[in-house]
């Protein structure tokens, strides 16, 4: 058999997995094990198509309950088109695209390595300074986003629910920092590299948190394949672990061509410490009935009768295991 | 010159007036501060056996000497002195807020189970209670979690005391404040969640409309250059303790982030805010025999000392 042949062998033995893109601060880890061949060390082939494409970019302040917008809208949008067989998003967003999912086999398995970093950011001459002085005033989150979930979190330690005043905002924390800055909304969320932008141009980040992410398959994705995605991500994090300072820069290379003000960022500017990257594990069976309930006191997730549903736990169970 | 004394206060708490006492801004106000150590015989060891306020002494640091008659005014987060003033025997009313808007966030050991918030769910938090971060921590908290799922554990005033027990696996997470959020961060442990909180300035009668005035005329200029050139003034949360720590000795100011230090001029408490404030305490059983939140505050001197010192 010569070169070509055993390389050709090599490919068809790949197994192709079609995964929404994502952006570093909610998949470094994937992002690292794909540049750096892990996937492919594992027989998988990724290939990435584009969730964002067409999605608008808009606030709109007249839009304040999540029950008015589509929760597959940037999330989930190719996976429902049956053009992505898995994608990651925000554990708390990723029960309602599952409840309403029209891919039958369409379940979370498992959470993802990033635990993704978040702030409520006002602009440098804001009134505002703690979460208490966000009463009643805009905050602009992304509906169905982690960010969305995130806020209600964090506000509602500090307010009474009824106090809390939200409205839609777009994914994508550069085009909610413009609408901040823009006086469209008193607040929003930034993720990063977006807050620490916030942070240099002298807005104030004045409540911030840590959330998780999950997976979200088809059955194209089975126990097999996703321990294979899986030893390939742990390999990634412990890479990422060893050296944070050096993976820094995705952050910036991720959004540099398509925002300059990005670009003039250095690595040294962003904080290690907010990146937090851990092995893919299952959902924990406690943590998963209290996130359904918390969702649904927010009036969400209302068809799920059976929040163990919103999960494929053999996959979840399989996957992991193999992958330790 | 008015001699006015005042409780002793850190960096993270007063930044602004520590600036305007060692910049000679109270001297050019006419008013001469003498520091009275608030610290001296506190009981610095978590206690698991206290689990909540009851039976704990607001006045452990905060206004101990206050009301021991050897100090004229202190500063503490907001919502400890709604609960101070309540209970005070020397008359003291808050005056208004004070300059610095403070960062605290609630961290875990590098190799803690717990990655957010909703993790924290029946574990035992360390929380100073009556100190602002004791008020944080619940604020943080019952935002993802509900009330019954919140375990608080008695910890000390002071975050070396909180960081050290917190390391020495006394309690899951514990608050803190700079320079030990950063030490912290440094040293590998997780943030799971932060915020900001306000102070005010708990003041006997001594502290008049036109001492108070003058009193933040000198905090405003102090706040005015902070300000103006942040860098410059990081070092005061190194140089506090450094002769107490040799951690923090070991640090340098570029390990500190300039965004968590935020200074305002000092304000009355907004009406509406101390209402909502009040309510909130008593909503935690504490603040029980206050039944009009404006009996808190001396609105004479607040309103007319914050007027004539813009």
């Amino acid at each position: 058999m010569n070169k070509t042949e055993f390389a050709l062998q090599g490919i068809s033995k790949m197994k192709t997995l079609v995964l929404e893109t994502t952006a570093p601060f909610q998949g470094l880890a994937e992002l690292v094990a794909n540049d750096e061949g892990l996937f492919e060390k594992e027989g998988l082939n990724i290939e990435w198509v584009d969730r964002d494409k067409g999605v608008k970019k808009e606030t709109r302040t007249d839009i304040t309950n999540p029950a008015e917008l589509d929760p597959h809208s940037s999330h989930g949008k190719l996976f429902e088109q049956g053009k992505a067989d898995m994608y990651n998003a925000c554990e708390w967003g990723n029960y309602c695209r599952v409840q309403d999912s029209t891919v039958q086999s369409g379940r979370q398995i498992g959470r993802r390595a990033i635990v993704t970093f978040a702030g409520l950011v006002v602009r440098p001459e804001s009134e505002v300074y703690t979460p208490q002085q966000l009463s009643g005033k805009l905050v602009g989150v992304p509906f169905y986003f982690g960010t969305h979930y995130l806020a209600l979190h964090m506000l509602e330690g500090f307010l009474p629910r009824e106090q809390i005043n939200v409205c839609s905002a777009p994914n994508g924390s550069r085009h909610r920092y413009d609408s901040m800055m823009s006086g469209e909304v008193e607040a929003t969320t930034l993720t990063e590299p977006y807050l620490t932008l916030a942070e240099k141009n002298g807005c104030r980040v004045i409540s911030t948190a840590f959330y998780h992410g999950t997976e979200v398959a088809s059955d194209k994705v089975d126990a097999e394949t996703y321990a294979k995605f899986n030893r390939a991500v742990r390999e990634a994090v412990k890479r990422i672990n060893a050296n944070k300072e050096k993976y820094l820069q995705y952050f910036i290379n991720y959004h540099k061509t398509k925002d300059p003000e990005i670009g003039t960022l250095k690595a040294s500017d962003l904080k290690a410490s907010r990146i937090v990257v851990v092995d893919p594990a299952p959902i924990p069976d406690e943590e998963l009935a209290r996130t359904a309930d918390w969702i649904k006191s927010w009036g969400m997730l209302s068809d799920t009768e059976d929040h163990n549903e919103l999960v494929n736990m053999e996959v979840q169970h399989r996957g992991h295991a193999a992958a330790e | 010159m008015k001699k006015l004394t005042l409780e002793t206060t850190a960096p993270f708490q007063g930044l602004a007036e520590l600036v305007a006492d060692k910049e000679g801004l109270f001297e050019e106000q006419g008013l001469q501060i003498q520091w009275a150590d608030r610290e001296k015989d506190v009981d610095k060891s978590v206690d698991q056996n206290v689990t909540s306020h009851e039976g704990v002494n607001p006045f452990a640091s905060h206004g101990k000497l206050f009301e021991q008659g050897r100090a004229d005014m202190y500063n503490a987060c907001e919502w400890g002195n709604y609960c101070r003033v309540q209970d005070t025997n020397k008359g003291g009313r808050q005056l208004g807020r004070r300059a610095i808007v403070c960062f605290a966030g609630l961290y875990v050991r590098p190799e803690s189970d717990v990655f957010t918030p909703q993790q924290l769910a029946g574990k035992n938090v360390g929380a100073p209670f009556y100190f602002g971060t004791h008020y944080l921590i619940l604020h943080m908290l019952e935002g993802f979690m509900t009330r019954d799922q919140i375990k608080l554990v008695r910890a000390p005033n002071g975050s070396k005391f909180r960081y050290d027990s917190l390391r020495a696996g006394e309690y899951e997470a514990t608050c803190l404040t700079e320079p030990y959020a950063s030490l912290a961060e440094k040293e590998g442990c997780r943030m799971v969640t932060s915020s900001f909180l306000h102070g005010t300035e708990v003041a006997s009668d001594r502290v008049d409309t036109k001492t108070y005035k003058k009193f933040n005329r000198a905090v405003k200029k102090a706040v005015k250059k902070i300000q103006a050139n942040r860098s410059s003034y990081m070092h005061y949360f190194l140089d506090y303790y450094k002769d107490k720590d040799p951690r923090i000795v070991s640090m340098d100011v570029s390990d500190l982030r300039e965004a968590r230090v935020v200074v305002v001029d000092p304000a009355p408490i907004p009406e509406d805010e101390a209402k909502r404030t009040a309510e909130w305490i008593k909503s935690w059983g504490m603040l029980a025999e206050t039944e009009d939140t404006a009996s808190l505050i001396n609105l004479e001197v607040q309103q007319e000392a914050h007027s004539a010192a813009e």
